[in-house]
């Protein structure tokens, strides 16, 4: 099964997802690159998958074009000690 | 249309440990896409990794939500990439640092993945917690 095949929307990197949750994605380098009918808009949920095949749920902040930036959402408050 | 690459002020730490979250996020296809956007956003075939600042992984945790969120990372030495030919560029908010490629093929994406060390379970993973 390659990444292509896993139901999400979008592809990510973790590695590029910053301090603010946002992370750039590509609809090009996704699954849903071939469906016309995915037009991801601001405020729209999605699902994103990445090379872990880890899938993730977020909110797309931004668009332009054939880029999607989107904030993905965080599980478990962070406790760690100041 | 790429933007003009813009790099973070300040020293280079005498010791740069820089993690890749995730236990494949180092092979081609990853790699590949990675520096296509790179190159499209800077006109420089780059991947993202993350500096452990001063080693503490609490204050990576802190500074990058989604470290805690990953079961698995990827360790190198800055020094050791650099040395392999590997220029580090602190490119967007601390402690994010990009990995040069001099281009984007199979046996630089091999030689560049070779320095990676892992994967090492993540001790902040959210999901160790009960």
């Amino acid at each position: 099964m390659t990444l292509m095949d896993i139901r999400a929307d979008l592809t990510y990197d973790p590695n590029e997802v910053g301090s603010d949750c946002v992370v750039e994605c590509w609809i090009s380098q996704g699954p849903r690159a071939a469906d016309p009918s995915f037009d991801p808009q601001p405020g729209d949920r999605v699902t994103l998958v990445d090379e872990d095949a880890e899938v993730r749920r977020g909110r797309v902040t931004q668009r332009d074009g054939n880029i999607v930036w989107v904030q993905v959402e965080i599980s478990g408050a962070l406790t760690l000690s100041a | 249309m790429s933007k003009h690459l813009e790099l973070r002020d300040g020293t280079i730490p005498d010791r740069l440990v820089v993690v890749r979250l995730g236990k494949n996020t180092l092979n081609e296809n990853a790699l590949a896409n990675a520096c296509e956007r790179s190159f499209a956003r800077w006109s420089v075939y780059a991947f993202s990794v993350l500096e452990v600042p001063n080693g503490d992984f609490e204050r990576l945790a802190r500074l990058i939500p989604e470290f805690s969120q990953r079961r698995q990372f990827l360790e190198a030495d800055g020094p050791a990439l650099l040395a392999a030919g590997f220029p580090l560029l602190p490119t967007l908010k601390h402690p994010h640092w990009s990995v040069v490629l001099s281009e984007p093929t199979q046996s630089q994406f091999q030689r560049v993945a070779s320095h990676f060390r892992g994967p090492f379970d993540n001790p902040l993973w959210v999901g160790r917690k009960g």
